[in-house]
């Protein structure tokens, strides 16, 4: 049998589109988000913060049986579906990338949001005084300023889509080539009592998370020297 | 003053910003360097803001030559006012380097007032153009901010107390350029300060602010009518140099402080912590009351030991050099130590036999909130202005408020350099022994202390 089936690589792939694409989504969905929660005053600023931190708190089948309500046939999801003369978004890759932006978002806002609290207003000031619009301030100011808050938010979205299963075994279950992404396929893998390429996987998962911590570790120290 | 003049630059805001109430009017020639000068927290700072559009105060007002930027209408964004502002700290983007923080606010097309070489040439920033603003040193920094500011064309300069944050050592290597800037360029600028001796460098026109309120404002020479003969050698330079750009030659720089002295309040020389103002106060009444001067009062003195750490304190009349009661709680550090009741009961008597031997200067080096919390000695500085003797003392910035309250009306304040200081000191010092060499009557120094500037 070959360690390196087809199926395995299957997997690996779908779960690098899958994070790729949400992290994509994630990231023009969040910077607006979190730019608006770092400068927003007003107690419903905080109320917006909370629902979107609330998956780090809910557990993922929590999220994932309303997720699968509101993606199902009968939900907006079912609606939206319809358009494309689909029945549902349920079990869909497309469902499954939804899920994704929503369980990983405040993984993304978060580090945004502190790195834009953290330059404070000086920056735009001088921005503005020298003529700079809103726009311009943003794009050639906050935005490179907060630039290791993107990257940590970018590989933290990233990491987290790739590790999430209880959300994607309730709304994505577990279909080859659409929704089979690496942690079902393990989950698969230990059941059916293929313990080979189970740790095949699960050896590449800790790489992978190896991986992710090592480059937060460096992007964070060389924010720090930079800011020194 | 809430209209829009050519030539002029017309400013009124009113409204509340935290605790603190703004309503400060002003209208000031749209030329040269117009400086706001006050205290801390006296509103300097707000004024800028709101001018610069950084704060927007409902209830405000701001016409520059003719162009009106904010009214009960409209207000126009900060990035559509043709400002520079320079801050305090100098707040370069460290993204970018040098040459990208100066091509900021740049204008693209071409037809500037000022160009990139010419600002680089002022500043002396050539050397510094490829560098990382982190590689800079703190006065490096603040002469891009400036040639940031003035390449954004602007029409109208905001230094907001752009030497503050700066040593003394940087201060002196900024200020020339600051001269140039002035002598080179007709832009007009509000220079905000609480130095004089910045301002009177370089100022045509002062702004006084006390409060949240402008106190006062017109050309500095006629706010300043006290002519100092004495003293234009030290600063001939100062004085060629006005005439060279056409100006009206005006006397050197002196601490305004000391001409405000009036012989009716308690003066009280207002310092940053770190200038250790009262122990200064403190060495001058000792060498004074050593030379066989007539002054009295009271002296505190921090008690270091032998690493120079801070241990206690001690406080001693001047007039007898006998020790004053001090309540020194053991082991709680030196801040704790404080003149407990019997300490403020000799203190009281040090300043009435002082005020009986009818001395020339009553010094009292050091008030702190503990002073103003008790009785503290009121009612003898009272006495003392009473009887006609002038009573010089120095209060922390920080305690400003707490010495108002304190005085009640008998309190002047005074805000200048501890060079300036010294300098005076020294010189009044000399005046008051020659005096008594000439033997003047005992009243002379009052006369002194006033005649000193004008002499």
């Amino acid at each position: 049998m070959e360690v390196w089936s087809a199926e395995i690589r299957q997997s690996v792939l779908l779960t690098i589109e899958l994070a790729t694409i949400s992290t994509t989504i994630l990231l023009v969905l969040a910077t607006p988000l979190a730019w608006w929660l770092a400068r927003a005053q007003g107690w419903w600023t905080e109320i917006v913060a909370s629902v979107v931190a609330l998956p780090l708190v809910l557990p993922p089948t929590v999220l994932g049986f309303y997720l699968l309500v509101l993606l199902g046939p009968d939900g907006p999801g079912g609606w939206i579906a319809q358009l494309w003369g689909g029945r549902t978004l349920a079990f869909t890759f497309e469902g499954l990338v939804i899920g994704s932006v929503v369980y990983s978002m405040p993984f993304v806002v978060q580090p945004i949001r502190n790195a834009f609290t953290a330059m404070g207003e000086r920056p735009l000031e001088v921005a503005a005084t020298l003529r700079a619009s809103p726009l311009r301030t943003f794009w050639t100011v906050a935005v490179p300023l907060a630039r290791p808050g993107f990257l940590t938010g970018a590989v933290l979205g990233f990491a987290h889509t790739v590790g999430e299963f209880g959300l994607v075994l309730m709304i994505g279950g577990n279909i080859p080539g659409r929704t089979k992404v690496l942690s079902v396929a393990l989950f698969d893998y230990v059941e059916t009592s293929r313990w080979r390429e189970a740790s095949m996987l699960a050896g590449l998962m800790v790489i992978f998370a190896f991986a992710v911590i090592l480059t937060m570790t460096l992007v964070d120290k060389r924010a720090a020297r930079a800011a020194a | 003053m809430r209209t829009s003049k050519p030539g002029r630059i017309n400013a009124g805001f009113r409204g509340r910003l935290g605790n603190f109430v703004l309503d400060a009017e002003l209208s000031v020639p749209a030329t040269g360097v117009t400086a706001i000068f006050g205290p801390s927290g006296c509103g300097k700072t707000s004024v800028a803001r709101c001018i610069a559009g950084l704060q927007h105060m409902t209830d405000g007002f701001c016409a520059v030559d003719g162009d009106v930027w904010q009214d009960h209408r409209s207000f126009r964004p900060v990035h559509r006012r043709p400002i520079g502002y320079v801050f305090q700290e100098a707040s370069l983007f460290p993204h970018l380097s040098v040459r990208g923080n100066l091509l900021f606010g740049a204008p693209r097309i071409a037809g500037a007032q000022i160009g990139f070489d010419e600002v680089v040439e002022l500043l002396g920033l050539a050397a510094l153009l490829d560098r990382s603003p982190n590689r800079l040193s703190g006065g490096e920094r603040q002469r891009v901010a400036i040639g940031r500011a003035l390449l954004s064309q602007p029409k109208l300069l905001l230094m907001d107390e752009p030497l503050a944050a700066l040593d003394r050592a940087t201060k002196s290597e900024i200020l020339p350029f600051l001269e140039r800037l002035h002598d080179r360029l007709s832009l007009p600028v509000f220079y905000i300060s609480h130095d004089m001796t910045e301002i009177e460098r370089f100022a045509d026109h002062l702004v006084l602010m006390e409060q949240g309120r402008v106190v006062g404002e017109g050309p500095l020479h006629t706010l300043h009518p006290i002519p100092l003969a004495g003293r234009t050698g030290r600063h001939g330079d100062c004085s060629t140099r006005r005439k060279s750009v056409g100006k009206t030659t005006r006397m050197p720089p002196m601490p305004k402080d000391f001409h405000d002295i009036d012989p009716n309040r308690v003066a009280a020389i207002l310092y940053r912590t770190q200038d250790d103002v009262d122990t200064l106060l403190a060495d001058f009444a000792e060498t004074l009351a050593r030379s066989g001067e007539r002054i009295g009062g009271i002296v505190q003195r921090n008690v270091k030991d032998g690493t120079g750490c801070q241990v206690g304190m001690q406080a001693i009349d001047l007039m007898t050099g006998r020790e004053i009661s001090i309540c020194q709680p053991l082991g709680s550090g030196a801040m704790a130590c404080k003149l407990d009741a019997a300490g403020l009961a000799e203190a009281a008597v040090a300043v009435a036999r002082a005020i009986t031997a009818d001395v020339d200067l009553v010094v009292i080096n050091k008030f702190s909130k503990q002073e103003a919390a008790g009785e503290g000695l009121r009612d003898e500085l009272a006495d003392a202005i009473a009887a006609g003797i002038p009573v010089l003392t120095a209060v922390p910035e920080k305690c400003l408020d707490a010495w108002n309250d304190f005085t009640g009306g008998i309190g002047t304040s005074l805000l200048c350099e501890r060079s300036a200081i010294e300098g005076w000191w020294h010189d009044l010092s000399s005046r008051m022994k020659r005096a008594r060499e000439a033997r003047l009557p005992a009243d002379a120094s009052t006369a002194l202390l006033a005649d000193h500037h004008v002499g």
